[in-house]
């Protein structure tokens, strides 16, 4: 089976991050799945046995100091050297702010062609087809491409595939950046640890709030039902705009695009470009008191009500069947 | 995924439409024809009736005013009438656009300190519904003016009935408007009884109303007065709202046509140049006002609304 | 100082935006706009602009004819002048292709600072500012929050999984910036007036040495529009509106 190379975006201290899983699994969809890690010297064997439990038959380990201090050319160098070892199919990149200019750079630089922000993958005969969700989910489009190395990036979170876990075949190089013009990082500010509530991302239920809960203080309302029902907290631009969250909780258009089983959005008129991050969600919730906002006309069930009174009786039916339940 | 995108498109035939607005339009004009054609042929034949023709006579078509009544109308009056429909164009055209617009294309954040400094900061809002809301201000504002002189100086018994003859009288007016054979009485001394209870109701019934309902549905209304809000809840205010606005409109087309129709000279010079002959200083003057209403309307885009707006606020998208 | 900032016309979101069956943008179904995103990208430009006087701004689009409409705009937003590269042969062009085209347009320009929108509304592809950088060997900063341009550097903020990095480059440079970093100024009426008359060049692929075939490239196969939402329920709360959401979610086994 033809090689499918994997970008593994790592943390500052050297763990993996989320995406790996996904990217390892979409590439056993389409070959044999090769992890490709830039990592500190000596640090990379720390990941092997990880990447082994999520799948990759085989690790490419590119050691140097660039890495954490240097943007994305690590990654680059890594990517290319394993580009040349192992002669892939296909190369998958996270469609993340920190690894995309990765796949587009390998592009231009090995001739190859991007398929941008797949959300599935499949091989095709010989051919290696993306699958896109466009226009906020309005079209599902397939994707190919001809005459270069494909290159593909992953919507984050939207492969649910995992490969079965094997036992890597590893092969570390010295990874060496040749002087030049480059971005450099300052510093990395770490995000305060999740509350444990689960990540936007991927989460199969979410509870969004919007600009109709008025205040930041309002919008631990949103939380208590987001707890209540063991989901993500999902926000509107205007709410973000108006600083009840932080930007990276941003549902739609431009910001997150989730799918859960179950979306609840509060005090969110549903913009279109708000429609465009959650209307392929199994089951949608709306609960708005103006009785026209476009929300309900992609909710399967809408409450013409204020968010202040319903919400907080329905946390409370919610853990009274919950407690009858157990 | 890369959208690319292509010049030209096929295929995007619109689907075919049962009827176009064109030609249910017509229809409607030609129907109201009909009807209108209907209405004055009945009157028409009700004036051949001797019953008809007495109470015509016994009720035709005006009140006595009473002892002291002014007579004519002063300057202040064409002043206020003049500001009157500037505001009143532009506040429907601006309450309009602030039913149908679904993405304004600009908003406004009132500056919070000075004068008018709240707790609660304030909230954003479309830049039409800022100048539908700066223009009800100055229209109130021309109103209570107006309401001081009319009541200072006597004139509001020419608008105000003042016996219950006005109902008989204002059938016969109808009647005779009907009939195309127009009431006579002389406009500078004392309006019709149809004309009284119109404008009766305009300024003291319609004008009220928009206000009451417009400030109900405003930012300025208090929202944590419950029991008050419970007597008079936002959905009442919404509903009156927008008739009493299709009530001005109709006044308002029917108003113009009748002035311009029941010699349009004369009346023009009653209202826009305070006298009583059949010259062309009045329309003259009304056709410098229907050029700077016209240039409101046409000013009133965002492009040149934002420096204003700016001066109270901040203007963002 | 000479900024080139990016700009992509693009189908206004505000509406239903359509394909044809071969996954083309069918382009009569929607009004094309400047990418909001872009506008934001102009906004750092002419900040700096404001401050350090001198300072030339140059939007660059590459697009079909339309897209003068698009450049106007911005010439009335501040930018100084406008290039389109529009040629018949770049009708559906990729990633790679749009980005090869872009880069020798900027070369051909010249500048010490190309500013470009994260992700375009229409393909959030986000690759095109990194694939410019690419051909033209420099640095890009991506996806800034916040952008702060001296006369020899850039430097931001990027939110990344786990946090946010602060990053920076010498000039010249490449950035990309989100809806985050700036809220981009209306044209007013002098602008309006001032963009008819500034300089707005169209070149075509001759003109910048290129030849009309691409290489490797990625095409659309299928394009399928999702089925329409069916209708749900709605009800008015009138206090029983909680219990019978939570009935809803206990028979969907939502809780
Ligand atoms: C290029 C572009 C990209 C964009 N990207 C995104 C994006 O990614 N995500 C996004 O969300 N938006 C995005 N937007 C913005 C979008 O157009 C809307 O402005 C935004 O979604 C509105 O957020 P909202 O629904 O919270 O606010 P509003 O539209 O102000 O709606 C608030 C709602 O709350 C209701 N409400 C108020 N009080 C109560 C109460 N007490 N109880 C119940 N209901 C109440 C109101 O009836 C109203 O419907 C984008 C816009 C553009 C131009
Ligand atoms: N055809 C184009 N012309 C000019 N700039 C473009 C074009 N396509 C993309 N860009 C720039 O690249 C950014 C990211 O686009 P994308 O990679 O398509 O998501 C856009 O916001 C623009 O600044």
């Amino acid at each position: 089976m033809a090689n499918i190379l994997a970008l593994i975006e790592t943390t500052s201290t050297g763990g993996l991050k989320s995406s790996a899983a996904g990217l390892i699994g979409a590439a056993a969809q389409l070959g044999t799945p090769v992890a490709v890690l830039a990592a500190t010297p000596g640090a990379g064997a720390a990941s092997v046995a990880e990447l082994g439990r999520l799948g990759a038959a085989k690790v490419y380990i590119a050691e140097g100091d660039g890495v954490g201090r240097v943007l994305t050319r690590p990654q680059l160098e890594a990517l290319a050297g394993a580009v040349e070892a192992h002669g892939p199919a296909a190369v998958l990149v996270s469609n993340s702010n920190e690894s995309r200019g990765v796949a587009g750079r390998l592009a231009v630089r090995v001739g190859g062609a991007v398929a941008a922000e797949a959300v599935g993958v499949r091989a095709d005969g010989g051919r290696i087809i993306a699958v896109h969700s466009v226009f906020g989910g309005d079209y599902t489009t397939e994707s190919t491409i001809e005459g270069g190395l494909p290159i593909i990036t992953l919507r984050p979170g939207s492969i649910e595939e995992r490969a079965e876990a094997a036992i890597p075949e590893v092969s570390t190089v010295t990874l060496v950046l040749a002087a030049g013009p480059a971005a450099n990082i300052v510093e990395l500010r770490e995000a305060p640890a999740e509350t444990g509530r689960p990540a936007l991302r991927g989460a199969a239920k979410v509870v969004s709030g919007g600009r109709g809960l008025g205040a930041k203080d309002n919008f631990a309302l949103v939380e208590q039902l987001a707890d209540a029902l063991g989901a993500a907290v999902g926000a509107s631009r205007a709410a973000v705009d108006a600083g009840f969250v932080p930007q990276s909780h941003q549902v739609g258009q431009t910001g997150v695009a989730v799918s859960p089983q179950l979306y609840v959005a509060l005090g969110i008129s549903g913009a279109i470009q708000h429609r465009a991050g959650m209307q392929t969600s199994k089951t949608i919730v709306a609960i708005n008191k103006d009785e026209d906002a476009p929300i309900f006309e992609v909710a399967d069930f809408g409450i013409v009500g204020d968010v202040f009174t319903v919400v907080p009786q329905l946390v409370e039916a919610i853990k009274a069947r919950q407690l009858a339940a157990v | 995924m890369a959208i690319s995108t292509k010049p030209t498109t096929s295929g995007t035939k619109s689907p075919r439409k049962p009827l176009p607005g064109w030609a249910k339009g017509a229809a409607a004009a030609a129907a109201a024809v009909v009807v209108l054609l209907l209405v004055v042929l009945l009157a028409r034949w009700l004036r051949t009736m001797p019953a008809a023709e007495s109470f015509l006579i016994q009720y035709p078509g005006h009140s006595e005013l009473p002892d002291g009544a002014p007579t004519g109308l002063p300057a202040w009056l064409g002043w206020q009438h003049f500001l009157n429909a500037f505001f009143m164009l532009l506040i429907i055209r601006t309450g309009w656009l602030v039913r149908t617009t679904a993405r304004p294309k600009a908003y406004w954040t009132r500056n919070n300190k000075g004068l008018l400094k709240t707790k609660n900061p304030p909230k954003k809002i479309s830049l039409d519904l800022w100048l539908h809301l700066t223009l009800d201000a100055l229209w109130v504002l021309n109103g209570i003016v107006f309401m001081v002189l009319l009541f200072a100086t006597g004139q509001w018994m020419r608008i105000v009935p003042t016996s219950w003859d006005v109902v008989p009288n204002a059938l016969s007016a109808v009647l005779q408007y009907a009939s195309f054979d127009w009431p006579t009485e002389n406009g500078w001394v004392n309006y019709n009884s149809l004309q009284v209870l119109a404008y009766f109701a305009t300024v003291f019934i319609a004008a009220p109303l928009a206000l009451a309902t417009g400030l109900r549905m405003s930012g300025a209304w208090p929202q944590n007065a419950e029991k008050l809000n419970r007597i008079y809840p936002v959905e009442a205010a919404r509903a009156v709202h927008l008739p009493v606005m299709a009530y001005f409109v109709v006044f308002i087309v029917t108003h113009v046509a009748l002035v311009f129709a029941t010699g349009a000279l004369r009346n023009l010079n009653h209202m826009y140049a305070s006298r009583d002959d059949a010259g062309w200083v009045g329309f003259w003057i009304f056709a410098a006002s229907v050029a700077v209403m016209a240039a409101g309307w046409f000013l009133a885009r965002p492009l040149f609304l934002r420096p204003i707006a700016s001066l109270m606020g901040k203007v963002s998208r | 100082m000479k900024i080139v900032v990016l700009v992509k016309e693009v189908p206004d979101t505000y509406e239903a935006r359509k394909l044809d069956s071969s996954g083309m943008l069918a382009r009569t179904a929607s009004e094309l706009v400047p990418d909001e995103i872009n506008e934001r990208a102009l906004e750092s430009a002419l900040r700096y602009q404001d401050a350090h006087k001198g300072t030339e701004v140059v939007v660059l689009s590459m697009g079909p004819e339309s897209t003068v409409k698009t450049l106007r705009k911005m010439l009335s937003m501040g930018a100084d002048s406008a290039v389109l590269v529009e040629d018949s042969s770049l009708a559906g062009a990729d990633l790679v292709r749009t980005s090869a085209v872009l880069a020798a347009a900027v070369q051909r320009e010249g500048f010490d600072l190309i500013v470009a929108g994260n992700e375009s509304t229409d393909g959030r592809g986000g690759l095109v500012p990194a694939m410019v950088a690419e051909h033209l060997g420099l640095p890009l900063l991506p996806s800034l929050d916040t952008l702060e341009i001296t006369a020899e550097s850039v430097s931001g903020s990027c939110a990344i999984d786990g946090g946010t990095l602060v990053v920076n480059a010498a000039l010249p440079a490449v950035v990309s910036v989100t809806e985050r970093s700036a809220e981009a100024r209306f044209p007013n009426f002098k602008g309006i007036m001032k963009a008819k008359k500034k300089p707005l060049a169209k070149i075509s692929l001759a003109d910048l040495g290129l030849s009309p075939e691409p290489g490797a490239r990625s095409t659309v196969t299928a394009a399928v529009e999702r089925p329409v939402r069916a209708a749900g329920t709605k009800i008015v709360d009138e206090g029983q509106a909680a219990q019978e959401l939570a009935d809803f979610l206990a028979a969907n086994r939502l809780i």
